[in-house]
């Protein structure tokens, strides 16, 4: 195995395939009821010395996604790349993403750059290399140390130090994060929320990493503060030729701060690309509809605000093929429409008691939903030719209307023993795709993206 | 519906609960050797103590003593189901099997501590919500005071404290103020001598509730006589866990007191007893009923020396009785019910307490 | 930094900590009932430490058989001077002395049994809290059941199976028996404590899951532990007494013990002799209501929500 230390190597943390999900418990025994996707198959790549934003919603995956990469959690599945060479990871890439496609030099590759595959003990010498920075102050340092004995830990712990080397240390740290050396015998609650995320950064900083996880490092912090702490950041980017991985909603700080941004959405990420031209050309309608959100410092400038519909709908069952398409504004009928986006409204579309359009049907007794892509209606009495043409008008005419969007989806109206079956086109994800050169989307909009073959 | 499925689900949980309590008192009784079992008839005259003594071959096959350890178990457990609980020979003079002693003593008991419970409830809430709405005040250092004071005592001392109280202030008041052996025996027969100062009477035990059966009696004197025995083990037992009620009342109170719907409340102008009912009162005592549960553990723990002061024949004095007189059924029997009827107490508590809360999702 | 600076730094950090204790204390004593009842323990404290230094014959009572009877305190309506400051019990036992050897006694066992149970408990409640699984779903089944049997009754048969009745006993009996209360209170408090953020920086650090119990965790949920510990010392010394009094005093019937002489004095006939159960009785009260107080005073100093 390469030490890490020694060839640093072009490419310093890289997700593949990455996935957590989580049972939900419930019912009489407490057994597993349900998953949450929180991350659902991400790909990413971080290379070394530059700040790399993961943005998106509360909720879509991204603090997991951070915790997944410094192995605080264990991975579902894939696997979390530690210091690999460019055209090692070329190599791996050419393979496709999915581990069933590996050939068995790939798999030996992975196996060997894999953190998530180490042991605990071989992870333990690896983890100085990464450090998190966490969003709430208050309750990343441990109340009852001394601030002397949380900076100090990191080293301690790994065996860099002996305890007077460590203190010194920790002395020379809070310099560096704007702190006194006195500071060293205090409690983290004589301190304020800004001094307190120092602290915080100075422990990170402690065993000196290579890469440091930011989650929402300034989102709990008074406005007043957090310009300090992202400037303190990138001073210290610049001085220790750090790496970052940068977690936050909110985009004027990843303007400030990030080379390239990558927006999340349901566990997947939907687009990445360098944070200038995403913020003038953003392609995906998700990040669209974000941009728009945020505040331009010019008053003659206006720009189109998009709201998006609805809310996010829930990880435990994220829609089928595009996870964004419910809520899109751009949609097209290929998008992944399944039966449960329309079940609601054709149980009222195709009853003649309550849609006079379609009273020469029979009585509508059952709508049921098969799988992703099929959906039964059941009358009163066996449906015949008549009863699968009426139902094939309503949808066409449903379809040219434009909130109709779904219906377009619908492929064939047939009959299967007695039933009226709507036949969906297949429901495929839409695959991270180099559109412009490093500018990946994942949508149907752009000519060339395919589906995801997982 | 879901109220049932809760209930259902904690039944289920009590199934390894009271199977553990059978192991240990299974344990208990059998796991440091047989000797236990048998020592209750060793006499220096019959020989050795020991499971080869042919003297006591009556006793070794009756509680299978040459099986291995685990099968003992199924036979304790098989007599257990079928209602075959072991002989005491503390309980009363010559002995009887721990069923019916359960059914003559269980009785005594669970009268001393409803009595007591529903006593401190009457007394606790109210005087508990004065001490909160008046917080700080004269009457609030009253009840704190006696609260803490009623949480610290002891309950075999406050039994002795009393009974001097009562001997030096009631004139004509007996030592024997409890309901003893000596006045009115425990028998195995549903009747009774009552000592009336002195002369005898008859009297009936159809249910072994001492005031209900006093009652069914129809006489006046023994009704009285009844009540007399009551006064103090309940009052000793009121005033112990008064303190827990009142302690529990208030600051349920003053916490509701602080809400935002409580200042709503009093900023729309509702009446001073609509506020202190409706909105203060039945949020505070909600997490009252769960307290319940551990109410009656102290309570059952005081049972057993409150009975021994006074001599009240109930499951606590029993279990007393037991150990001193080395009495390996009695000691299983008293363990058990204790446990069983704790362990039912705690269910309705949170039952209770679910049905009361909507926000407990079941 | 030379060598000195490094020791100084050392010593302010221990500096810093004692100051940390002497703000609680600070927040404690402007309470007045627990101020009352911090220095209550203190005076008893003072009792035991006395005791045990320069008290002969700390661990027996002295009787003298051929008194004639029961004296009252010379203050009580009819006392006579040989009654002493507490009078006497059966037989001829000075309640002052026994009393005062009886608060050692209590105090010495009850302090070593709470502290033997937080310490072991507080260990076990940590690892199941933190790791969860098998180990913590057998601690909650298998503490199910000691909180389904009244302790008292617990004790009576655990007494029963161990055949012996004396004070040993009754320590054996609690050392067994009074661990699960803190082991439930510890891992009820880990679970909260190590969703907390700084549980997961140790572990970035590279910390050992042990070293994240015993450093991070258990420190913080130690809070209550100490409130529970101040609130218990009064529950054993009570249970003590109980033991001895309904009979566990078959070991020594001379141990200097509240409720042995308690005991002493009902066996004897105290309606007419009150004194003989309301001095140790009271020398109990006094006690149990004061650790209340403190542990209640504790409860509002150490709550995390009345902490800044």
């Amino acid at each position: 195995m390469p030490p890490p230390s020694k060839d640093r190597n072009e490419i310093l943390l890289a997700a593949r395939g990455l996935k957590k999900h989580f049972a939900v418990k419930g019912g009489l025994l407490q057994r597993a009821i349900a998953t949450v996707h929180a991350v659902d198959g991400v790909d990413l790549v971080i290379r070394r010395g530059e700040t790399v934003a993961l943005v998106g919603e509360s909720g879509c995956g991204k603090t997991t996604l951070g915790r997944l990469l410094l192995r605080l959690i264990e991975p579902t599945e894939g696997d979390v790349l530690f210091n690999v060479p460019e055209d090692v990871f070329e190599r791996m890439r050419a393979n496709g993403p999915a581990a069933t496609q590996d050939d068995g030099q790939t798999k030996e590759l992975i196996r060997q750059y894999s953190i998530t595959r180490r042991r605990r003990r071989s992870m333990k010498a690896l983890r100085r290399f990464m450090q998190p920075v966490f969003q709430d102050p208050f309750t990343s340092l441990d109340p009852r140390m001394l601030v002397k004995d949380i900076v100090a830990e990191p080293l301690l712990v790994s065996g860099l130090a002996t305890r007077p080397e460590a203190y010194e240390q920790g002395a020379r740290l809070l310099e560096e994060v704007g702190l006194r050396p006195e500071h060293l015998y205090r409690f983290p609650h004589e301190f304020s929320g800004g001094q307190r995320q120092r602290i915080a950064i100075a422990r990170a900083l402690a065993p000196e990493p290579e890469f440091l996880l930011l989650d929402e490092p300034t989102s709990a912090l008074d406005v007043s503060v957090q310009a300090q702490i992202l400037n303190l950041l990138k001073d210290i980017q610049r001085k220790q030729n750090l790496t970052y991985l940068l977690i936050t909603h909110n985009l004027s700080v990843v303007r400030h701060m990030a080379d390239r941004v990558a927006v999340m959405y349901l566990g997947r990420i939907l687009e990445r690309k360098r944070t200038a031209e995403l913020f003038s050309n953003p392609l995906h309608p998700y990040t669209k509809a974000l941009l728009s959100a945020v505040p331009v410092p010019d008053p003659k400038r206006r720009r189109e605000r998009i709201i998006l519909p609805g809310d996010v709908p829930s990880p435990i069952a994220p829609p089928a093929g595009c996870r964004f398409h419910t809520r899109c504004n751009a949609v097209l009928p290929h998008c992944g429409w399944s039966p449960r986006d329309i079940a609601a409204t054709a149980a009222h579309m195709f009853d003649p008691s309550r849609n006079p359009d379609a009273s020469e049907l029979p009585p509508l007794e059952e709508v049921t939903i098969r799988g992703d892509e099929v959906l039964l209606l059941r009358y009163r009495e066996p449906a015949t030719e008549s009863n699968r043409l009426g139902v094939e008008a309503l949808v066409k005419a449903r379809a040219e209307r434009p909130e109709g969007i779904a219906f377009r989806a619908i492929q064939y109206v047939r009959l299967d023993g007695g039933r009226i079956l709507l036949e969906f086109l297949p429901a495929k994800e839409p695959e991270l795709l180099e559109i412009v050169p490093h500018h990946f989307v994942a949508c149907y909009l752009y000519p060339g993206v395919t589906s995801a073959t997982n | 519906m879901r109220l049932i499925l809760y209930i259902v689900r904690r039944l289920l949980i009590l199934i390894p609960t009271l199977l553990g309590v059978t192991i240990i008192t299974f344990t208990l009784s059998h796991a440091f050797g047989p000797n236990l079992a048998i020592a209750v008839y060793c006499t220096p005259k019959l020989g050795a103590c020991d499971i080869n003594n042919p003297f006591l071959q009556p006793i070794v096959q009756q509680f299978h003593l040459r099986d291995p350890i685990p099968v003992q178990y199924v036979f304790y457990m098989q007599g257990l189901l079928t209602g075959d609980w072991g002989f005491t020979t503390s309980a009363i003079k010559g002995g009887m099997p721990v069923t019916q002693a359960i059914s003559i003593f269980f009785p005594q008991t669970v009268e001393l501590a409803i009595t007591a419970t529903v006593f401190a409830t009457l007394v606790g809430i109210p005087t508990g919500t004065v001490s909160a709405l008046r917080k700080d005040k004269l009457p609030d250092h009253a009840t704190r005071i006696f609260a803490l004071i009623g949480y610290s005592i002891p309950f075999f001392w406050l039994a002795l404290l009393l009974q001097i109280l009562a001997i030096s202030l009631v004139p004509g008041w007996e030592i024997t103020g409890g309901y003893s052996p000596s006045s009115i025996s425990p028998s195995t027969e549903p009747w009774a001598f009552v000592n009336l100062g002195g002369t005898y009477q008859l009297f009936s035990q159809p249910t072994h509730f001492l005031v209900l059966d006093a009652a069914l009696h129809g006489s006046w004197a023994v009704f009285l006589d009844a009540l007399k025995h009551l006064v103090l083990p309940t009052a000793t037992l009121t005033i112990g866990i008064l303190g827990v009620v009142l302690r529990m009342v208030r600051s349920g109170m003053v916490d509701s007191m602080n809400q935002d719907y409580v200042r709503t409340a009093w900023a729309k102008g509702l009446p001073d007893w609509v506020v202190t009912r409706t909105h203060i009162r039945r949020n505070a005592l909600l997490p009252a009923a769960t307290v319940i549960g551990l109410l009656f553990a102290g309570l059952l723990g005081g049972v057993v020396l409150v009975e021994d002061v006074f001599a009240w024949p109930g499951i606590g004095y029993w279990a007393t009785q037991a150990v001193l007189q080395f009495d390996a059924g009695g000691v299983m029997g008293t363990t058990l019910i204790f446990a069983i009827f704790l362990v039912l107490i705690n269910l309705a508590a949170d039952v209770i307490y679910a049905y009361l809360d909507p926000r407990i999702s079941l | 930094m030379h060598r000195g600076a490094k020791a100084w730094l050392d010593t302010s950090g221990w500096r810093r900590r004692l100051k940390e204790y002497a703000l609680i204390l600070r927040l404690l004593m402007k309470s007045p009932p627990a101020a009352v009842g911090l220095i209550i323990v203190l005076i008893y404290l003072g009792i035991v430490i006395y005791d045990q230094f320069w008290v002969p014959n700390n661990d027996v009572m002295i009787a003298n058989f051929s008194a004639t009877g029961p004296d009252p305190p010379f203050w009580w309506p009819g006392g006579k001077a040989a009654g002493g400051w507490m009078g006497t019990t059966f037989p001829g036992i000075d309640l002052a002395d026994a009393v005062l050897k009886a608060v050692r006694i209590d105090l010495i066992y009850s302090t070593f049994v709470v502290l033997t149970g937080a310490l072991v408990g507080s260990l076990i409640g940590v690892v199941a809290g933190f790791r969860g699984g098998l180990f913590d779903e057998a601690l909650m089944r298998g503490t199910d059941v000691t909180y389904s049997i009244p302790f008292l009754v617990f004790a009576i048969a655990v007494a029963f199976a161990l055949q012996k009745r004396d004070f040993l006993t009754i320590n054996m009996i609690l050392l067994i028996l009074w661990w699960p209360p803190y082991a439930r209170l510890v891992r009820a408090q880990s679970l909260s404590v190590k969703e907390l953020k700084f549980v997961e920086a140790a572990r970035a650090a590279g910390a050992s899951d042990a070293r994240i119990m015993l450093r991070h965790v258990l420190p913080n949920t130690l809070a209550p532990v100490f409130v529970q510990i101040s609130l218990d010392l009064g529950v054993v010394t009570q249970i003590f007494a109980a033991l001895e009094f309904i009979g566990f005093n078959a070991g020594n019937l001379f141990l200097p013990e509240l409720g042995n002489l308690i005991n002493i004095g009902w066996t004897w006939g105290f309606e007419s002799h009150p004194w003989t159960i309301l001095m140790p009785g009271i020398a109990l009260l006094i006690f149990t209501v004061s650790v209340n107080l403190l542990g209640d005073g504790l409860r509002d100093v150490l709550d995390p929500r009345a902490r800044r």
